[in-house]
């Protein structure tokens, strides 16, 4: 945790008025990337990493610095991530994103177009379970260690090395062959 | 280590969180095997692409400034009085608590007091005696004295009982006295 970083925790432990808006300005982009990633809905997205802030400053006061403060701020995140995800059962996943940057059938099957590709990606990421998904973001997009993605589940690392391995074999299936995002080799499976 | 071995925990050694023992053995593995060293590469690559189709997945969500502000906002009135000054907001959170403790004080100091004052009034009672000690007591004694008496009528024995009230007048000096439970007790 940097200087900032120790400053802006005990600005929000100490209730500086001008923290809030500091820790919006400076994780807000980057949790709302990741919460779109996880919900497929960048509206719902918005109100996750709303109410993650909320959490975060009611809770401030456990907040030790042993991790960084975004990395704090993902646990909770996720953790609400997934409880909306229980709520409503079965995730309508928005293709307004994949929309956006696809604007027609020849875009999408065309792998040298970039934007296409990740608009792809995310159209196959919400056909994933959630278990399938979560594992991929935290992995591939929060660049977290498989010890780190065990404990953040609260699963073994075993179990992140098969979800992992399952979720990259749906990929494949789910992504057009042009687009060869993944090759051959990948994670081993472990049962 | 072997192959196998190093394909189970590509990730792990990717990472760096294996052993420095292990992970040191499986550099040296790498070095002598093609095959593992085309997996740890197409792990890395697989890793570089994904991240780059995430990234591109979601290059165009952000918060605008007035989304910022708006969130800030929404944050703030979720959480009611953040942005009330701690004092302050340590008075109203605590505003319950003094009262009820001020409430117990002072219902601490009228009883001790009343206490105080009951005491103070039993003592006094303890003293005052003394001024009365050299005055003269004078006792009243009303009491009956019954007679029994038998005499004989002939072959018979008849009985009959009487009684007889003194009133008696003495006077007494005080010599002693002893407080108990708020009686005087006086003792000749």
């Amino acid at each position: 945790m940097g200087m900032d970083e120790v400053k802006l925790a005990g600005a929000l432990k100490g209730r500086d008025p001008a923290a809030i808006d500091e820790l919006i300005e400076t994780h807000g982009d980057r949790l709302l990337r990741s919460a779109t990633l996880l919900c497929g809905n960048e509206a719902t997205a918005q109100d996750l990493v709303q109410d993650a802030f909320v959490e975060a400053l009611r809770s401030v006061h456990r907040f030790r610095g042993q991790a960084s403060l975004y990395t704090w701020l993902h646990s909770i995140l996720l953790n609400l991530t997934r409880h909306h995800h229980r709520d409503n059962k079965r995730i309508v996943y928005d293709n307004e994103l994949a929309a956006q940057e696809t604007s027609t059938l020849e875009e999408q099957v065309d792998a040298t177009d970039i934007e296409s590709a990740g608009a792809e990606l995310q159209r196959a990421l919400g056909q994933l379970s959630d278990s399938h998904r979560e594992v991929l973001v935290l992995r591939y997009y929060e660049h977290m260690k498989m010890d780190e993605i065990a404990r953040n589940l609260g699963v073994s690392k075993g179990t992140v090395k098969s979800r992992l391995h399952y979720a990259i074999r749906e990929m494949q299936k789910l992504l057009p062959a042009e687009m060869n995002l993944f090759g051959a080799g990948g994670t081993k499976e472990v049962v | 280590m072997n192959c196998d071995y190093l394909r189970e925990n590509l990730l792990e050694y990717l990472d760096g969180s294996l052993l420095p023992s292990d992970q040191a053995a499986a550099e040296k593995h790498l070095a002598d095997c093609p095959q593992c060293r085309e997996a740890v590469q197409q792990e890395s690559k697989l890793a570089r692409e994904i991240t780059r189709g995430m990234e591109q997945a979601v290059e165009g969500v952000g918060l605008q400034v007035v989304d910022r502000r708006r969130m800030a906002r929404a944050v703030e009135r979720q959480l009611g009085d953040f942005r009330e000054q701690p004092l302050g907001l340590f008075w109203k959170r605590m505003a319950w608590s003094f009262a009820m403790a001020a409430i117990v004080l002072v219902a601490g100091i009228w009883t001790g007091l009343h206490f105080r004052s009951e005491q103070n009034s039993k003592l006094e009672a303890e003293r005052k005696p003394a001024l009365f000690l050299n005055r003269e007591s004078v006792i009243h004694f009303v009491y009956t004295v019954p007679e029994y008496t038998f005499r004989r009528e002939g072959n018979q024995v008849v009985d009959a009982l009487t009684s007889e009230t003194i009133v008696a007048e003495q006077s007494l000096a005080q010599k002693n006295e002893k407080t108990r439970t708020g009686e005087t007790y006086y003792e000749n």
